[in-house]
């Protein structure tokens, strides 16, 4: 796993611009669900125009707000490169990297939230506001981290001999026996 | 990566195709209701656009010629854009149907005629916008027989091939093969149907020549649809088989059986494996009708 709190995510648009994009912070999942709800980035321009031809604007401020949001850019800025395609593929990169990869293994298995904030809280300094900052995929680099850490742990222990091994161990080393 | 379409013409100009800018999106979807009719697109899911105004000729062809620049973003000579490829054009810039890969498009559809030849076609061009569509109301799409029965809808009717064909072939050549096979798959091709025109298409596109049909020990014949130059001797024998004039309905059925077979059978061959339901279906592929 690259390491999420230096890689730069984005994608390179058709005439060789790269437009980075920012997963969704813990704390912003519901409001990127919310946005994410309010078009379909694989209708394309079906999005943006009512039944009676008219622009739907709820979709175009809702497309803008999350465009901007997983940019970080102005809207004039967006203006000049957003098109009907480019929102689909960045809708879904988004929504790649801003999910949580193991739930997305497991489908179903749904994360429970409580029991890994009460751990990252009572095993790291840091605090509620720290934690809801991160990404998902930053929380998950951590996570794989202490799992690392807990393995290397568990394998040191099983390398500490006991009983007949010991003795036998000391006894080879020649140390007064 | 974002990858775009790249049109290529038939004269293998290629043309790269940029998708909706949001920003665009206003003008595109003033510009839809006028592109559903010259696109051909009622009765699809773009018919949803439509909002039933009557617009002139001259409206819907500058509201094509406002989608292919803004597509292409930039003014181009249109001279060579063809129905089908500015179909593709509009799906590509809207994104709304967008399952098609990104490769190069190509417009054109190879047609194989009775004779195992293959011949290049194309959809309108839409500089001959207007007149395709006084063809397309004047070709009968269901009887296809009737376009070789009357001398004026016959000639329209070569005409229609000889445009699919890009004028490529003259009209002399084309009548020496054209069947109602071959009549069929041209107007498929020239219109760029199937929407909404299941009758033409209940056949699937030839990629045989002729129609293999099995007698009752399961040996295979090919049947052909009717020459636009037997047209003669099918206006003469018809009513004889129909009791509509008096004559040898007996012997004016072999006639056309006959040339059904593409003459490769006598009239005894004929009558040795021919039973009454087989003359049938293959009077039935003869005169064009759809096979079911």
């Amino acid at each position: 796993m690259s390491n999420p709190f230096i890689k730069q995510y984005g994608v390179t648009l058709d005439d060789g611009k790269f437009i980075r994009v920012f997963p969704a912070k813990i704390k912003d999942l519901e409001k990127a669900a919310n946005m994410l709800g309010k078009f379909n980035p694989d209708i394309g321009i079906e999005n943006f125009i009512n039944y009676d031809n008219s622009i739907n604007s709820e979709t175009c401020e809702a497309v803008m707000e999350f465009v901007k949001y997983a940019t970080k850019q102005s809207e004039d800025d967006i203006l000049e490169w957003l098109n009907v395609v480019n929102l689909e593929v960045l809708t879904n990169y988004f929504k790649e990297i801003s999910q949580y990869k193991t739930d997305a293994n497991n489908k179903g298995n749904s994360i429970e939230w409580d029991v890994l904030f009460a751990s990252m809280l009572e095993n790291t300094s840091l605090n509620m506001d720290d934690i809801l900052s991160l990404t998902v995929s930053q929380l998950e680099y951590i996570l794989e981290g202490f799992t690392k850490k807990n393995q290397k742990m568990e394998d040191d222990n099983s390398n500490v001999l006991t009983g007949k091994a010991a003795i036998e161990a000391l006894k080879k080393m020649g140390n007064g026996f | 990566m974002t990858k775009s379409l790249n049109l290529i013409d038939r004269n293998n100009q290629g043309y790269k195709v940029y998708p909706a800018l949001i920003k665009d999106v206003k003008q595109t979807a003033k510009l839809m209701p006028e592109l559903i009719n010259p696109l051909m697109l009622n009765g699809t899911k773009f018919d949803r656009y439509d909002n039933y105004e009557q617009y002139t000729s001259k409206e819907q062809y500058e509201a094509v010629q406002e989608l292919i620049s803004v597509a292409l973003r930039q003014q181009t000579n249109t001279a060579n854009f063809d129905l089908r490829i500015i179909k593709r054009l509009f799906i590509e810039y809207t994104a709304i149907d967008n399952s098609d890969t990104k490769d190069d498009y190509k417009s054109h559809t190879n047609i194989v005629d009775r004779n195992g030849n293959e011949h290049i076609a194309y959809s309108y061009l839409f500089t001959d916008y207007e007149e395709a569509i006084e063809l397309f109301d004047k070709i009968d799409t269901l009887v296809l027989l009737n376009n070789f029965e009357d001398k004026t809808i016959r000639e329209q009717a070569i005409h229609m091939v000889y445009k699919a064909l890009n004028e490529k072939e003259s009209k002399e050549d084309i009548i020496k093969y054209l069947d109602l096979d071959f009549l069929r798959e041209a107007f498929k091709v020239y219109y760029d149907l199937p929407m909404g025109y299941d009758h033409v298409l209940l056949n699937d596109r030839r990629v045989e020549v002729g129609t293999v049909i099995k007698d009752e020990q399961g040996s295979e014949y090919r049947v052909f649809s009717m020459m636009l130059e037997h047209i003669d001797t099918v206006l003469k024998n018809l009513p004889v088989i129909h009791n509509e004039e008096p004559g040898d309905a007996y012997g004016a059925t072999m006639e056309l059986l006959e040339l059904a077979f593409n003459k490769k059978y006598t009239r005894e061959q004929l009558e040795d494996f021919l039973d009454v339901e087989t003359v049938g279906k293959v009077m039935g592929i003869y005169m064009g009708l759809p096979v079911v």
